[in-house]
């Protein structure tokens, strides 16, 4: 699933270490969230849609059938 | 362009850039209490080892030659403390990880199993946590590369 968190991130001039840090994830977390290669639970998602103030769909992009070659492969 | 930059600071982050303070500090905890698992085994070991040599007769061989499964308990319960205290990806790498050395470990026992039948030395029970401990290893570098 794709997602915007680069772009919210660079927006607020913070490090995937800062991201990472105010979520309580590893910045290896926030990397491979970043690239795409791993969807976070719904919990998490939650978190990092309420640490930008945005509703979870405008953070994590949904689309159908674009499931595999992520994390689920 | 912006995909190549991607690509690079993803290996940038990877492979350079440090983890935050508290997976830091959780990484040192991990080394202390897995450093001091394996002292205490390593130290056990050898004193039921030389035990064993001193005291050939004894009927308490069975019960003294365990005595290495306390550390590893302790050992054990270190690697689930870093399990639990994990981020969600990082518990995600590891039951993969876990995963694959079952798998690698299994196919090597039974290979061997099956050779041991055509005619091949017995090996010792020992050989089996090698196995697993490898298989894990390999499987943690292979997994964690996916991520």
């Amino acid at each position: 699933m794709r997602n915007r968190l680069r772009v919210l991130r660079a927006e607020r001039r913070w490090s995937q270490l800062d991201l990472a840090e105010r979520l309580g994830v590893s910045r290896q977390t926030i990397n491979a969230l970043e690239n795409s290669r791993y969807d976070p639970s719904l919990p998490l998602a939650f978190k990092i849609a309420h640490l930008f103030g945005l509703p979870i769909e405008q953070v994590f992009l949904f689309k159908e059938g674009e499931q595999e070659g992520t994390d689920n492969e | 362009m912006e995909s190549v930059l991607d690509i690079m600071e993803s290996i940038l982050y990877t492979y350079c850039m440090d983890e935050t303070p508290s997976q830091r500090r959780l990484i040192r905890r991990h080394r202390l209490e897995a450093g001091a698992a394996i002292f205490v085994y390593g130290v056990v070991m050898v004193g039921v080892l030389v035990w064993l040599r001193t005291h050939p007769e004894s009927s308490w061989r069975p019960i003294l030659g365990l005595t290495p499964i306390i550390p590893l308990a302790f050992g054990g319960w270190v690697v689930i403390r870093l399990y639990r205290r994990s981020d969600e990806l990082l518990k995600r790498i590891q039951v993969e990880a876990l995963a694959f050395g079952f798998v690698v470990s299994a196919a090597l026992m039974i290979t061997y199993g099956l050779l041991e039948t055509a005619g091949f030395p017995k090996i010792s029970a020992w050989w089996f946590w090698v196995a697993m401990g490898l298989g894990w290893v390999c499987g943690r570098i292979v997994i964690a590369r996916r991520y």
